[in-house]
């Protein structure tokens, strides 16, 4: 799968955020303290501020120290009663209703119909759970208030912590909740409209070529089911199986029965991966076989991949660390995903050929070339043996011999010249093991899940102070702000063509596409000057809002990739870093607020 | 963390015993603003008040007069724009102090969809009761309002009525040694409000103090002990009852037994001294006639009127 | 206040009720009529619904899906498609190619009528996305990604010419003339989910494309808005599309010889069934090629005597140029008649006021000139230009009014010769024409038969006496048609002998022989050398 950017080891990204984030919210806390003060000082005075402020300070700190449990639960119950009784199940009925109909959407024939199932549900579950939270959150609060329903509450030995902790706690329950339903029912869903099983009936010819007994060979073809067929292939070890089509292939076994043979073929196996990887760190040689950090651009537009030059030194150069011989009992299992680009046409019905060499970073020890013919958008496997020959025709052992300390160089060469193969980073990666599918598809959820408390926290911050409504738009609009991080960034940074905001405005109306200068006049001078202000704004828009879409990990469960276990902690440690001053924040503004107002 | 004691055994609280003022206001003071920081009202202004242990203190004044927001002020739902109040010893802007208040709005703000006993769970709760006191309490309370019957029916299936006991039941479950009570007779029957009268009287006989707002005047006079007369924010009279309602220049001489003579008699002693007969006796005029007065001065001479307990 | 407050209310109403004024005007349905009532057109979005052929119930079809996605945006559809397009581009560029057609297909939901999303969304998939992929089967499978997406795109809005000639072009020229099109030919043969129930000898691109071609034509005279290109070149479509159809069923024939040749198991077949095999194939292509050029011959005939309009002058036809040109001596010869030699001297007189740099250039012979000097000829050419007008002026008074008469009637003749060659150029008429009737030749047909004997005495019998034979009788039959008709060599790439030219080396080279130096088709050799 594409990997942009290289996913950091959760310590490395703890030491690096945890000074940033300090920074923030003692910035965030300076604010607040100066704005108290200064709407203090307009009353009393500076020095009579001050220590009211200090004062007042003290009792928000200790209130907060003084949350009762009891207390934060029985709202964060009473949340999710109200929560239930207003009906929430209504978005849990549409979910269901999407799915009833989503078999008619879903292309039955996908080449390749799990990760599309599975994107499906996961996409909707996500949208569905977001869109709930978002609504969910911001009525409360307001709706006890517009109700009066607070005078009862505040009335009693309630801290404004306690009521926005107990809200915050109480939605995150609900939608828990939902989230596990949802999850449930979704699993059932791609695991029962993918399941399916053919029948097989071998002809005669099919039967003597099995009891010839020739190694692996195609006996027959498999009825059609789900708009498609498999070969059944007779293995070397004698052991029946169909081939991969659909992403998946099936057992097939014999029963005998009265002297008759019958065959039967099992259920889908293999449809879903949750593969653990060891991704490598990757160099180039240019064609004169000097170090590169990348390889030839050819022009495109998107520079993840880089490419080697065919026929000449040019090498894209894997090293691979930390590998353990416990680990791969097998060999090591490579996985391939190599672009090609053609500078001539070639022979059209062939592929271009590469090959690659296995080295020892230390010993220099290498083996023979490996020719590979290259397929594009697929995963291509190479099982690399435990003995194997070094490029003296020796026979060698791959570990001790070829991997010493644990480490391995992956040479990979165009072998035609005037064509190039494209590779990034995690185009080449040894595969440790499969991990367990249900664990990846629960961390697929927790994911959403912390997708979901954040925007429920972001959701109740915003209620208590403002509107129901209006809470909403804000919510929606941080929303907005996380989803489209990336493009906020490149407005801040000025990498958007056309300019920020006022640029594009003045570009709209007079027809001017991106590429063409604006005339330098007092007109465009002050165009510069507000885009200007809209880039700081925008900046700052982006550095207090989580980029949300680096919290979803539903990408790797659909391309069939274990999460990274740190991944799922740098997210959840994210979300704590951002939900803790969201709640403070909130318990600020509702502390502050005159609730009979 | 709050101690569970103190819900149950109010009456060890250390400031309980020190004799001071449950409720004391030193020049509060509450302004109304509109969004952009412009005065819209002076809902309350200056006001000094104290309201002593155990009794039954009654908040009047038209429409508009600043009870309620007196109230509000007291309990912490508004922040006083100027001046102080303190409630229990403690600051009205202090969430501590409502361990030991109970509070009856004007009209009772619950959550419609619980039942009698999920409202009074929920509430007990919310004063961090063990769940064992919690049903003790609540099932007492349900039987105090009469509510038994309808124990395990949703709220908004209840009369105005009903939802008023309830109401009432919550604001007791923490067994309070302060009651403030906003118009507590306002939409019920004459029976719902004999009850009510009935209950507030129990509830000083039970030591508890009461502080109760009402424009209800017959109430007031059954039930308080003094009253504090507001007009437009101002405090415009306050005292006892009896004391406020008796005329003092005014000698009222009711006697049986006394022959025409002895009536002339007085009459010329009365004469003599300046004096002319109307009739003879004391009369205490009704609270209406006083609150009428006050108000009409008030509207004639605004201004403060009374200031210091008396 | 209470009164402002009233005031503003009543004001407020007003206005709603002012806005729903133009919405009335604005969508009002339309109605049909009934016995009671006559029918209205409803109002101005009815109508343009009507006039644009957009309404979802005027083409026959209800469309839950898309009707939904519209719905949901809530009316800001303008709003999502452009989200959409952003990310389509995004994924474009990320090679993310499931979800680019996903993000397509919901566009295309979003604003069904947008007949530039269409086309193109549609080039992005046959062109640019077929491209990023090595396996020709897989950019194959992109080409019938953007087919079929147009055909959508036809569902959604009928008649639409545009979107039609675009599946035209995508399966006759992308799949007939990319560099794979040997590869994509046979894939499209092959493709049962395409062409579902058609058989398989109807499944050939060239004519699928000139089906289109044929469709976008019928909705064009129907009173569709013709596809941006000139009309000669439109209605050509077809004629090509046979041509390139016939001269693609010669290439068939060698794939089919050389797949029965690669099909010959030693054992299983005896050297009889093969031969009848071979015939077989040779009888097929030896009626079915004679019969494609002749249906070519007729689509170009056909389109010669179409009517082109033009602004202004009578309609032209491409089959009216030798009698425009006859006329036009005709006219001309009048012309000269009433002032003789006026030209020549009109002609001189200005040659002589021509700045010398650009008499210099004019004197330059035309394929000497360097890009300067030929800028310059032409500008003396313009300078030098004699009109007809200009001539009929020096005719005598008496004649004056008669000369101009006939120099009107020469110039509006000049005109339509002019468009008519300039159309004849466009669609390369008569080249095509010419190709037609060569290929109809009994030359051409002795040629291509011999040609083929050749290749398989060479190819399977491993004959080489007989192919060399063969391959020398079928260059005499050409060497006629090219001495009958020299201007076929000028491009000479599209001929199936040069493979038999090819062939013909191989042959040589395997019989130790040198290719002759006087070869009898040494000028279409040098012309396909000069064309490569």
């Amino acid at each position: 799968m594409v990997l942009e950017t290289e996913p950091v080891p959760f310590s490395d990204f703890f030491a690096a955020s945890l000074p940033y984030w300090l920074q923030g919210m003692a910035v965030l806390a300076l604010i607040c303290l100066a704005v108290g003060f200064l709407r203090l000082a307009v009353r009393y005075g500076p020095s009579r501020a001050f220590w009211r402020l200090a004062e007042s300070g003290v009792g928000y700190v200790t209130d907060l120290l003084r949350m009762s449990p009891r207390r934060v639960l029985a709202l964060a119950r009473l949340t999710v009663q109200e929560s239930l009784r207003r009906k929430v199940m209504v978005g849990f009925g549409l979910f269901l209703l999407i799915l009833m109909f989503a078999l008619w959407f879903l292309d039955a024939e996908s080449p390749d119909p799990a990760p599309l199932y599975t994107s499906f549900v996961m996409n909707c579950t996500s949208r569905l759970v977001r869109v709930m939270a978002l609504l969910l959150s911001v009525f409360s609060i307001p709706g006890d208030i517009k109700s009066r329903i607070i005078f009862t509450i505040v009335t009693k030995p309630v801290r404004a912590s306690e009521l926005v902790a107990g809200r915050m706690l109480g939605f995150v329950g609900i939608g828990t909740l939902m989230l596990v339903l949802m999850g449930g029912i979704s699993y059932l869903f791609v695991i029962r409209s993918l399941d399916h099983t053919h029948e097989f009936e071998p002809d005669a010819t099919s039967l003597a070529a099995e009891s010839a007994g020739l190694g692996s060979k195609v006996i027959g073809t498999t009825s059609l089911a789900r708009n498609h067929r498999h070969h059944v292939v007779l293995g070397v070890d004698g052991v029946l199986a169909t081939d991969v089509s659909q992403g998946h292939w099936h057992p097939v076994t014999v029963e005998e029965h009265n002297g008759h043979k019958r065959y039967v073929v099992g259920p889908p196996q293999g449809q879903f991966h949750a593969r653990v990887p060891l991704y490598g760190k990757l160099r180039f040689k240019d064609r004169y076989g000097g170090d590169a950090k990348r390889g030839t651009n050819v022009g495109n537009e998107w520079t993840y991949r880089s490419h080697v030059e065919g026929g000449t030194l040019a090498a894209a150069i894997w090293h691979f660390d930390g590998l353990r011989r416990e680990a791969f009992p097998q060999g090591l299992p490579m996985d391939m995903t190599i672009r090609v680009f053609r500078t001539e046409k070639g022979d059209i019905e062939r592929g271009i050929l590469g090959s690659f060499v296995l080295r020892n970073p230390q010993t220099g020890l290498t083996t023979q070339p490996q020719d590979f013919v290259a397929k594009e958008y697929v995963t291509d496997r190479h099982l690399i043996p435990n003995r194997l020959l070094d490029s003296t025709g020796k026979s060698i052992e791959l570990f001790g011999d070829l991997i010493t300390d644990g480490q391995l160089e992956v040479q990979l060469q165009c072998l035609q010249r005037g064509q190039f193969f494209g590779m990034a980073q995690p185009d080449v990666y040894l595969l440790e093991h499969d991990g367990s599918v249900g664990l990846n598809f629960v961390k697929g959820y927790v994911s959403i899940w912390l997708q979901m408390v954040l925007i429920t926290a972001l959701g109740v911050m915003w209620s208590t102070f403002l509107n129901g409504p209006v809470a909403m738009l804000a919510t929606g609009a941080s929303l907005v702000a996380g989803f489209f991080h990336h493009f906020f960034e490149s407005i801040a940074t000025g990498k958007t063509p056309g300019g920020a905001t006022f640029e594009s405005l003045v570009r709209m109306v007079q027809h001017k596409n991106t590429v063409i200068k604006l005339e330098p006049g007092w007109g465009t001078s002050i165009v510069n000057l507000l885009d200007g202000g809209v880039r700081h704004l925008m900046k700052l828009i982006t550095q207090m809002v989580p980029d949300m879409r680096a919290l979803g990990d539903i990408d790797y469960v659909v391309a069939g990739f274990n999460v990274p276990d740190g991944q799922l902690l740098v997210q959840a440690v994210t979300v704590a870093a951002y939900v803790l001053p969201i709640f403070l924040l909130g318990y600020l503004f509702f502390r502050l607020r005159e609730v009979a107002q | 963390m709050t101690s569970n004691m103190a819900a149950a055994e109010p009456s060890l609280r250390p400031d309980a015993a020190a004799g001071q003022p449950v409720v004391e206001t030193r020049n509060l003071t509450k302004i109304y603003r509109d969004f952009w920081g412009r005065q819209k009202v002076r809902a309350l202004k200056a006001l000094d008040l104290k309201v002593n242990r155990g009794e039954i203190f009654g908040l009047l004044g038209p429409n508009g007069s600043g009870k309620t927001t007196t109230i509000k002020l007291l309990l912490g739902l508004l922040f006083p724009t100027d001046g102080e109040a303190f409630v229990l010893g403690r600051k009205a802007s202090d969430v501590g102090k409502n361990e030991r208040i109970g509070y009856l709005p004007e009209e009772t703000y619950l959550y419609r969809f619980l039942n009698a006993e999920e409202t009074l769970d929920f509430y007990g709760r919310l004063f961090d009761m063990p769940a064992k006191l919690r049903r003790q309490r609540a099932a007492e309370l349900i039987e105090l309002v009469g509510l038994g019957w309808a124990k395990r029916r949703q709220l908004k299936e209840y009369s105005k009525g009903m939802t008023r006991r309830i109401g009432v039941a919550q604001a007791l479950i923490n067994d309070p040694e302060l009651v403030v009570l906003d118009e507590p007779t306002t939409g019920l029957d004459p029976q719902g409000c004999r009850d009510m009268k009935d209950l507030i009287q129990n509830l000083r006989a039970a030591g508890k103090t009461i502080i109760m707002c009402s424009h209800l005047l017959p109430d007031v006079q059954d039930v308080c002990d003094r009253i504090a007369i507001l007009h437009q924010g101002e405090l415009k009279e306050l005292g006892r009852v009896d004391s406020l309602l008796k005329v003092h220049n005014v000698t009222e001489i009711r006697a049986t037994g006394l022959s025409e003579a002895a009536q002339a008699e007085l009459r010329t002693v009365i004469a003599r001294l300046g004096g002319e007969v109307k009739s003879i006796g004391h009369p205490t005029t009704t609270l209406e006639d006083l609150f009428l007065k006050i108000v009409r001065e008030s509207e004639q001479r605004p201004g403060r009127r009374a200031s210091a307990d008396s | 206040m209470n009164q402002t407050a009233f005031f503003r209310k009543v004001v407020y109403l007003g206005l709603m009720a002012l806005l729903l004024l133009p919405l009335y005007w604005l969508s009002q349905p339309s109605t049909t009529a009934t016995a009671e009532q006559p029918g209205s057109p409803g109002g101005a979005l009815a109508q343009k619904r009507e006039e644009f052929k957009l309404g979802q119930a005027s083409l026959g079809k209800i469309d839950p899906a898309g009707e939904t996605i519209r719905l949901a945006t809530l009316g800001m559809r303008g709003i999502a498609a452009n989200i959409l397009w952003a990310k389509a581009d995004e994924y474009k560029m990320k090679e993310d190619w499931t979800n680019l057609s996903a993000t397509l297909e919901q566009i295309a939901y979003l604003q069904p009528n947008y007949i530039g999303v269409w086309q193109f969304q549609s080039w992005n998939l046959a062109y640019n996305v077929s491209y990023e992929f090595d396996d020709y089967r897989e950019r194959y499978a992109w080409v019938i990604k953007g087919i079929e997406f147009l055909q959508k795109g036809i569902e959604y809005n009928a008649n639409d010419p545009r979107l039609m000639s675009g599946v035209g072009w995508f399966a006759a020229h992308k799949i007939g003339r990319s560099d794979e099109h040997v590869q994509f030919r046979r894939l499209f043969r092959e493709d049962d989910d395409f062409h579902r129930r058609q058989k398989i000898q109807q499944r050939d691109n060239w004519l699928f494309g000139k089906a289109y071609f044929l469709e976008a034509q019928r909705a064009v005279e129907l009173g569709a808005t013709m596809p941006a290109s000139s009309s000669p070149v439109f209605y050509s479509r077809p004629a090509v599309a046979e041509s390139n159809y016939a001269e693609a069923l010669e290439g068939d024939h060698r794939e089919a010889l050389d797949a029965a040749a690669a099909a010959v198991a030693p054992d299983s077949e005896s050297a009889e069934q093969f031969e009848k095999r071979v015939a077989d194939i040779h009888k097929r292509f030896r009626l079915a090629i004679p019969a494609a050029w002749e249906n070519s011959a007729a689509e170009w005939h056909k389109l010669g005597d179409r009517d082109f309009p033009t602004e202004g002058t009578a309609p032209y036809r491409l089959n009216d140029r030798d009698v425009l040109a006859r006329d036009l001596a005709a006219a001309q010869a009048d012309l000269e008649k009433f002032s003789p030699g006026a030209r020549d001297r009109i002609r001189e007189a200005k040659l002589a006021k021509l700045p010398a740099d650009r008499r210099k250039a004019l004197d330059i012979p035309p394929q000497d000139r360097t890009p300067e000097q030929d800028a310059l000829a032409n500008l003396a050419e313009g300078d030098t230009q004699v009109s007809y007008d200009e001539v009929a002026q020096q005719a005598s008074a008496s004649n004056r009014a008669a000369a101009e008469a006939a120099a009107r009637r020469a110039a509006q003749l000049q005109e339509m010769l002019n468009e008519v060659t300039r159309g004849r150029e466009n669609v390369n008429f008569d080249g095509w024409l010419a190709r037609c009737d060569v290929e109809l030749t009994d030359d051409a047909r002795q040629a291509r038969r011999w040609l083929h004997e050749g290749s398989m005495d060479f190819y399977v019998l491993a004959d080489l006496p007989a192919a060399r034979s063969a391959l020398e009788k079928s260059f005499q039959h050409w060497r006629h048609i090219l001495d009958k008709q020299p201007e076929l060599i000028v491009d000479p790439t599209s001929f199936a002998m040069l493979d038999g030219i090819h062939v013909y080396e191989a042959v040589l080279k395997q019989m130790d022989e040198p290719f002759p130096k006087k070869f009898i088709l040494q000028d279409m050799l040098e012309a396909e050398a000069r064309m490569r």
